[in-house]
């Protein structure tokens, strides 16, 4: 017997071997350079703050006041961002239903809240629901009258909700739309309703395509959710402002709140990613 | 008609737009038949197939799967309020396997199987592993069943596409052109599968270019063209003296290698 | 299987969050919203009481034992966060309100002195400006105590009790500055101020204060108008002329800035006074009306008693309040 054909498999293997330690090791390099790319830059961007006229003393004192209000922020957000994914699952269901209410209603919803800023929403939510809640108390329904008068956080849930839901809607409804026909007919030839259909074959294969979406979406709403300190909710931006104001210290509360929402995006960017790739699995070669 | 017929076609139209692609196609299927559809691209064979278990609605005609009859009238629309249910019906009857396998890709091959019984059948979970490995095994797939269908070949695919269908226990197996879409050398091992459920006794409408595979497991080849059924009868028969012109080119064309 | 049921769970979370957060949001509010509208009524009122008449403001108020007025804490030294805010203990608050312990400033202990005067507890909020002018409070907040100067547009939408004092306008220009030696230099130069307010109105000359006579000594200003005066000012203090060239704000708020150390001057004396008055929602759910003469009658005590006095030498280092003691605000109040 030829003793090299042999030896052959073992050859191949620790060629393979040695291949992906080398690929393996190109890509540490690779992500070491980036790194340090970033740590260049942080130098710069804190180099020039440090031309600025700020007190980093001051920062350092008050940063535990923006902390407080990145809880609210978080909270704010997080529910938004769950109700808003709520709204656009059936926003984006109606928007490709041939029923024409249901199509009607979504396409209206959608053109409203996209083609309204976020800010007058918020004012409108706030100081009109209660008026319409007022004429209903007149007209003698006490009890669903009061459910109009919405207290700050409440009213600036539902505007981010609202408005969020329809640009997600429109994201949702290109998921869903992405996902072949093929998929659905061999739901329906198994015999499955309109119902499970979605649940079980599109749904879930579209919310991969849908996540990384999502997230910027989060990501976005986090800083969009200061509007609501228009309303008196003292979240990062309202206390960031307030403290300036009373310090004259502008530059070191903006400094530090936007710090405080980096930071935040930076957790949830880092949350996307692992939510993606569990997403992934069995799209994995 | 024969008492064991399990599929009946009568007087089917067909319309897409302007466009006539079945005209009164009529077709009975005996229990236990093996019936293979050929005809050249265009001439209404799969619409046929996608209209036995409604994925495509018909214009006009009767279609009877085991007894449970569904007519539609001329504007397309059932003449009975419980169509719904009827074709639910239908297509609990029957497995259909596609041209390009459609396996879910976010399922393992083994939940692939599983979903029909535990969605559609609302069975639980360990029945439905139960069913799912005992199909799997009839293709030959158990052992990959844990993987996801982007790790299978074309092959394996259709293979655990044929799995699911089974699952189910459906009467009439649909089979709308499975090795179409497969390299050269993959197309084997699905049609052996074929084969077996035929010696099974599955009852099969199968749409196919397999010539081969027609004369050979077929009881019955049905030739189409232009929306029409021109010509049926047994593979030795339709193979060896060909009647209709059309049958005759298309048999030409299979015997010097023109088409698969 | 089970990640793609996790999947199917979030999604079910979050539409049930959609009704969750609407049981919440019932729940937040009712602390408020629920004494004002409906036990009001069933308390307080005799059973023979007729049906029609709405519910006192005044006696729902020391019903809920909590007086809930607005303040933007953005304008010190009227109203700040303190540095280290602390929740007052034992407050009866809601939990979406400020506590006297978390904020202070002029504004905020003529609040906590007219709490005082009711028997009650303060408590904050602090909505937006515009919201607080916009009026249609629906019970949110019971008084605005923020230095609001009192106008005939917001008295359409606001009842004003007695004002507590007065704020002089005044203009500030760069330090440096040697040309403008009289507000009159400064017309057709940038001047910033806030906007939507009596300085904008001031500057474009329609402003109307009842009972002042307005000298209107700038002529076609190029008004910049911001959302707070602070902002300005540091735009002003960029220097002379590069963004600004003059702000006009309240003497008192130019006067801080200089003290904080901002590059800027007075030009001049005071332009007008404004008179500054606690406000009170028009389109109240609430018949307010006992409520405003209330009110106007603890600040008359005030000013009687030298309390606002007092407190004015402490934060301003001047009394502002002499004018506002005689002002008549009567007409403000129906």
């Amino acid at each position: 017997m030829d003793s090299e054909s042999l030896t052959q498999p073992d050859v191949q293997q620790e060629m393979g071997i040695a291949l992906v330690a080398l690929q393996r090791r190109n890509k540490t390099i690779q992500q070491i350079k980036i790194a340090g790319v970033w740590v260049a830059l942080v130098a710069v961007l804190t180099g020039g703050l440090l031309l600025l006229h700020i007190e980093p003393g001051y920062m350092l004192q008050h940063y535990n006041i923006i902390l407080q209000g990145a809880w609210t922020t978080i909270y704010v957000s997080f529910v938004s961002i769950l109700i808003a994914t709520a709204i656009a699952l059936a926003g984006s269901i109606a928007r490709l239903s041939s029923n024409s209410i249901a199509q009607g209603v979504s396409g209206f919803y959608v053109s409203l809240l996209r083609g309204t800023p976020l800010l007058i929403q918020i004012y409108v939510i706030y100081l009109g629901l209660p008026q319409i809640g007022q004429q209903l108390t007149e007209l003698g329904f006490p009890t669903i009258g009061r459910m109009f008068i919405l207290d700050a956080i409440p009213a600036g849930i539902l505007a981010l909700s609202l408005n969020y839901g329809a640009y997600m809607t429109e994201i949702f409804r290109a998921g869903l739309q992405s996902i072949s026909h093929g998929q659905r007919e061999a739901a329906i030839a198994l015999g499955m309703t309109p119902w499970q259909v979605m649940r079980r074959v599109i749904l879930p294969q579209a919310i991969r395509i849908i996540i990384p979406d999502v997230g910027n979406q989060f990501i976005a709403m986090q800083k969009d959710s200061a509007l609501v300190s228009v309303m008196g909710v003292w979240e990062i931006t309202y206390l960031a402002n307030r403290y300036a104001r009373r310090d004259s210290k502008y530059m070191e509360m903006f400094l530090v709140g936007a710090a405080a929402y980096w930071i935040l995006t930076i957790i949830s960017s880092w949350l996307q990613g692992r939510l993606e790739k569990r997403m992934g699995r069995a799209y994995e070669r | 008609m024969s008492a064991d017929t399990i599929v009946r076609v009568s007087d089917l139209h067909k319309w897409f737009g302007m466009l006539h692609v079945l005209r009164s196609v009529s077709l009975e299927v005996r229990l236990r038949e093996v019936v293979c559809i050929i005809g050249r691209s265009g001439s209404g064979k799969s619409t046929l197939l996608r209209c036995i278990n409604f994925l495509e609605e018909p214009s006009h005609g009767m279609i009877e799967v085991d007894k449970v009859k569904v007519e539609t009238n001329g504007k397309g629309i059932s003449t009975k309020k419980n169509h719904r249910q009827l074709i639910h019906d239908i297509r609990l009857q029957t497995g259909m396997v596609f041209q390009e396998f459609n396996l879910f890709p976010h399922r393992t091959a083994l939940e692939n199987v599983m979903e029909g019984p535990i969605t559609v059948k609302g069975m639980n979970k360990a029945d439905a592993v139960r069913i799912a490995e005992f199909n799997l095994d009839r293709v030959g797939m158990l052992f990959k069943k844990d993987e996801y269908p982007l790790r299978l070949s074309g092959g394996q695919k259709q293979r655990v596409a044929i799995a699911r269908a089974l699952a189910m226990e459906p009467k009439v197996m649909l089979f709308d052109e499975p090795t179409s879409a497969l390299d050269p050398e993959l197309i084997g091992e699905v049609l052996n599968v074929m084969k077996n459920l035929a010696k099974e006794g599955m009852t099969m409408l199968v749409v196919t270019h397999e010539m081969g595979f027609a004369r050979e497991v077929a009881d019955r080849v049905v030739v189409m063209a232009d929306g029409e059924i021109i010509e049926q009868g047994v593979p030795a028969d339709v193979f060896n003296s060909p009647q209709d012109a059309r049958t005759q080119a298309l048999i030409e064309r299979y015997h010097s290698g023109g088409a698969r | 299987m089970k990640k793609f049921n996790a999947v199917v769970v979030v999604v079910i979370a979050a539409a049930m969050s959609l009704t969750a957060c609407g049981g919440g949001a019932a729940q937040v509010m009712s602390p408020t919203q629920a004494p004002a509208v409906t036990q009001a009524p069933a308390v307080q009122a005799p059973a023979t009481q007729a049906p029609t008449t709405a519910p006192d403001l005044l006696a729902t108020i020391q019903a809920r034992g909590t007086l809930v007025i607005s303040t933007d804490p953005a304008y010190p030294p009227q109203s700040a966060l303190k540095a280290n805010p602390q929740r007052t203990p034992g407050t009866k608050c809601a939990a979406d309100q400020k506590t006297l312990g978390e904020l202070e400033g002029f504004d905020i202990d003529v609040a906590a002195a007219i709490a005082k005067g009711l028997g009650v507890e303060p408590c904050f909020v602090t909505p937006d400006w515009n919201l607080i002018i916009a009026g249609s409070w629906a019970g949110r907040w019971d008084i605005s105590v923020g230095s609001m100067t009192i106008t005939p547009e917001r008295a359409k939408l606001l009842y004003f009790a007695q004002p507590y004092y007065t704020t002089p306008a005044a203009l500030f220009v760069y330090k440096d500055n040697t040309t403008y030696t009289q507000p009159s230099d400064l017309s057709g130069k940038k001047i910033g101020s806030c906007g939507s307010c009596t300085y904008e109105s001031y500057l474009n000359g329609s402003l109307v204060i009842p009972g002042e006579t307005i000298n209107f000594a700038i002529k076609n200003a190029v008004i910049k108008t911001y959302d707070t005066d602070s902002t300005a000012i540091e735009d002003l203090s960029l220097g002379d002329g590069i963004r600004l060239d003059a702000v006009m704000t309240a003497q008192p708020t130019g006067q801080q800035a200089i003290k904080d150390g901002k590059p800027i001057k007075q030009l001049g004396g005071p332009l007008f006074f404004e008179y500054l008055a606690p406000a009170i929602d028009r389109n109240s759910l609430l018949d307010p009306h006992s409520f405003v003469s209330k009110v106007s009658g603890i600040i008359a005590g005030l000013h009687k008693d030298g309390t606002l006095t007092k407190l004015s030498m402490q934060y301003y280092g001047t009394d502002l309040t002499t004018a506002a003691a005689t002002f008549d605000a009567s007409a403000f109040s129906k």
